[in-house]
């Protein structure tokens, strides 16, 4: 059996009470890791949900005069005292030499950071309108760019967090896809097995011997241009889901071959129970963790996945905001050595993923309570 | 399904089996082969009685209780069963819908006590699966799961805990209570003790002798080990690589086996009383259990057997009448096997 006796709720019934679910949660808890990645995905989700009240901007408005404005660093201390936090007032210049616009910080116009400002309008998801921002600052012309802008002067940290949205639910409309054809083929092919299970399985083969990314560059050039670009995005999402299923089916069809051995399947099927209680009460149940742990790792590929077709052009096009068109702005030398912010998209796309892949190594392990 | 009439086996047979084999097909280096985990076996099993199945791992005993409980298909061969109504059904050749209403009469408690339980399920859920299949209400399950787990020695109050809760020992005993729960006439116990402790499998032992004087319980007692079945069982078949080889009274069989693997097989029986040590030689099973899918020629047991001879090796022995008891070996009446004195 395994040993619980360092969570704290191991005194007595309580311990026996415990269903699967509060063990995988124990279990669960003891990996830090996975617990602060879990944390981390709960903020980006919640960011990339309120998008338009927590960007200062909107992603499209440019801003002429402010193009590839440096990260602006927010400041406590001025004139010899501690402030409410507070950006300097940036001054357009030239440099003498090369003659490349340099923003300038004005060290006596400290611009305070307010919360709650009204700024530009927007629609909240489309439903209501609204001008109220969780942050920014009240000036006529300076705007307030945590991470710099881009070289149309739209503000980078809006645009990343607009991003979120799309990125970050690609992954999961794609996976949700996947997990329907897995669960379907993978239940099927190993519950029945026999012929069904070897056809399943050549054509889970023949799924994973295609080389995705010249059919990646067909369809982009078979896709009419004029379709909406998030129409594409849909399209892109359930193709990707096509390809990417075969990976949940392997876990599901792995798993009902070993509980298919399992003597209380043998017990229930003795009992007289039907095919449809034994599935659904005895052996899904044992693989709802595994699902969930299995999925979790899907989700880190459909982000890479779509985060490099739009890099590659092949995915999302602008206007849509996505991480992968976000990086595509940054694809040339010149914007890298001229404003490396903006590979800050990158850096968002790592964090993600490595922290969907600590969640699921952590579900993975919790999984199986009962495991020596 | 074909029902009998009562008439088809003498009153106090409960259950009969008929040239029962079960071969599987199984993949081997160099393609597939045919695996005959029973081979024509035939026995009866009377009301109230305790049948013993022994033999070594890979014996196809627990295939011949699977086969029994109809939770495999037949290869071949008939499965008779007296209903609690007195008719008998052929049972052989039913589908699973057909076989839900007989399930109530047949249960089987399993040699693994952490695999046999879902460890997602609590003691009621668990023990109450078979009556809530069977269209028990909440109610009924409730009592009934409290009834059982007294029964089986086991506080009521520990239906809402999970089998993790619980020891080896005691996890058994809730497989029991499962079994019991629809009141089965038939309990097929495969290895039903054999991963526990010595006083843990003797206690256990003892509850089902309790339960079987209780319930009217007829068994059908699995073990490797010829040991565990002395004092439990009414009689005994060994089985050798999907065959029965001997077939007889418990007592019989270890005063006197007529069978070279049963007399090996009592060899490896400890005798813990001295004055009761067997006198003379002690036959000790030599080599390993040959391959069920290539399997030896003639009697299988041959290339294990101290008294094998040519003929042993080109023709299989019939299981022939010696004695009141069923033999398959040409020399049984010649040979003076050595048995264990009681
Ligand atoms: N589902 C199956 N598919 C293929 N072969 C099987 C299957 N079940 C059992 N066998 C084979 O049939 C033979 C008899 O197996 P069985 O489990 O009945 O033996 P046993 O006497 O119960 O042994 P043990 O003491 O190990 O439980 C073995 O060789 C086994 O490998
Ligand atoms: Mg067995």
């Amino acid at each position: 059996m395994t040993d619980f006796a360092d969570s704290p709720e191991t005194d007595g019934a309580e311990l026996y009470r415990a269903s699967a679910r509060q063990l995988i949660w124990w279990r669960f808890r003891k990996h830090r890791l996975a617990v602060v990645s879990l944390v981390f995905l709960v903020f980006a989700y919640l960011v990339a949900i309120f998008a338009e009240f927590i960007a200062p901007y909107q992603p499209g408005s440019i801003e002429k005069l402010q193009t590839f404005v440096q990260p602006q660093v927010v400041r406590v201390w001025h004139d010899g005292g501690f402030h409410a936090p507070f950006v300097y007032e940036l001054k357009r210049t030239r440099d003498p030499e090369t003659a490349r616009v340099r923003y300038v910080e004005d060290r006596e116009k400290p611009l305070p950071v307010r919360f709650f400002v009204r700024g530009e309008r927007y629609e909240f998801w489309g439903l209501w309108e609204s001008d109220l921002h969780l942050f920014g600052i009240e000036h006529r012309k300076q705007k307030l760019n945590l991470l710099g802008t881009d070289s149309l002067g739209r503000d980078l940290f809006s645009r990343l967090v607009y991003g979120a949205r799309v990125t970050l639910s690609a992954g999961l409309v794609g996976v949700i896809f996947a997990f329907v054809l897995g669960l379907f083929f993978g239940s099927i092919s190993g519950y029945y097995g026999g012929w069904l299970d070897a056809s399943i399985q050549r054509l889970m083969e023949f799924i994973r011997s295609i080389p995705t990314i010249p059919l990646w560059m067909g369809l982009a050039a078979a896709l009419p241009i004029e379709w909406d670009p998030l129409f594409v995005y849909v399209l892109i999402t359930l193709i990707l889901a096509l390809i990417g299923w075969t990976h949940l089916a392997r876990v599901v069809r792995g798993r009902f071959l070993s509980l298919r051995e399992e003597d209380y399947v043998m017990a229930a099927r003795l009992a007289g129970a039907s095919e449809y209680r034994i599935v659904t009460k005895h052996m899904l149940p044992a693989m709802t963790s595994y699902i969930i742990a299995a999925m979790t790792l899907a989700v880190p590929e459909m982000i890479l996945g779509e985060t490099a077709l739009s890099f590659l052009g092949l995915g999302l096009r602008p206007p849509v905001v996505s991480w992968g068109v976000l990086l595509q702005d940054a694809q040339n030398l010149r914007s890298i050595s001229l404003a490396p912010w903006l590979l800050t998209p990158g850096v968002a796309v790592v964090c993600v993923v490595l922290a969907f892949n600590f969640l699921g190594d952590g579900l993975r392990d919790a999984a199986d309570p009962y495991g020596q | 399904m074909s029902v009998l009439p009562a008439e088809a086996m003498p009153a106090e047979v409960l259950v009969r089996v008929e040239g029962l084999s079960k071969h599987f097909g199984v993949k081997t280096g160099s393609g597939q082969a045919l695996l005959r985990a029973v081979d024509d076996v035939s026995f009866d099993i009377r009301k109230g009685e305790t049948f013993g199945l022994v033999g070594e791992s890979g014996s196809g005993k627990s295939t011949v209780a699977r086969l029994m409980l109809r939770a495999y298909r037949l290869t071949a061969g008939r499965v008779l069963f007296r209903l609690s109504d007195g008719t008998v059904a052929d049972i052989s050749a039913l589908d699973d819908r057909a076989m839900r209403p007989i399930r109530r009469e047949m249960q089987m408690i399993f040699q693994d006590p952490y695999s046999s339980l879902n460890p997602r399920m609590t003691l009621r859920d668990l023990i109450g699966e078979p009556m809530s299949v069977h269209g028990a209400t909440r109610a009924e399950i409730d009592a009934r799961v409290a009834e059982l787990l007294a029964c089986v020695g086991l506080r009521p109050e520990y239906a809402g805990r999970y089998p993790h809760a619980f020891s080896g020992g005691q996890r058994q005993r809730i497989g029991i209570a499962r079994a019991l729960a629809l009141s089965p006439a038939l309990i097929a116990a495969d290895e039903a003790v054999s991963a526990l402790d010595v006083s843990v499998a003797a206690q256990n032992i003892n509850l089902l002798q309790d339960l079987q004087e209780q319930f009217d319980l007829t068994y059908l007692f699995i073990t490797h080990d010829l040991g565990m079945v002395e004092h439990i069982s009414n009689r005994i078949a060994v089985m050798y690589l999907g065959r029965i080889v001997e077939l007889g009274e418990t007592e019989e069989i270890f005063a006197r086996p007529m069978h070279p693997y049963t007399e090996a097989l009592l060899g490896a029986v400890p005798q813990p009383d001295p004055r009761k040590r067997r006198s003379g030689r002690r036959q000790v099973l030599k080599g390993e259990v040959p391959s069920a899918v290539n399997p030896p020629s003639g009697c299988a047991f041959h290339p294990r057997c101290p008294y094998a001879t040519e003929r042993c090796a080109a023709e299989l022995p019939a299981l022939r009448e010696v004695g009141g008891r069923q033999v398959r070996c040409h020399f049984a009446e010649e040979l003076a096997l050595q048995g264990v004195e009681a």
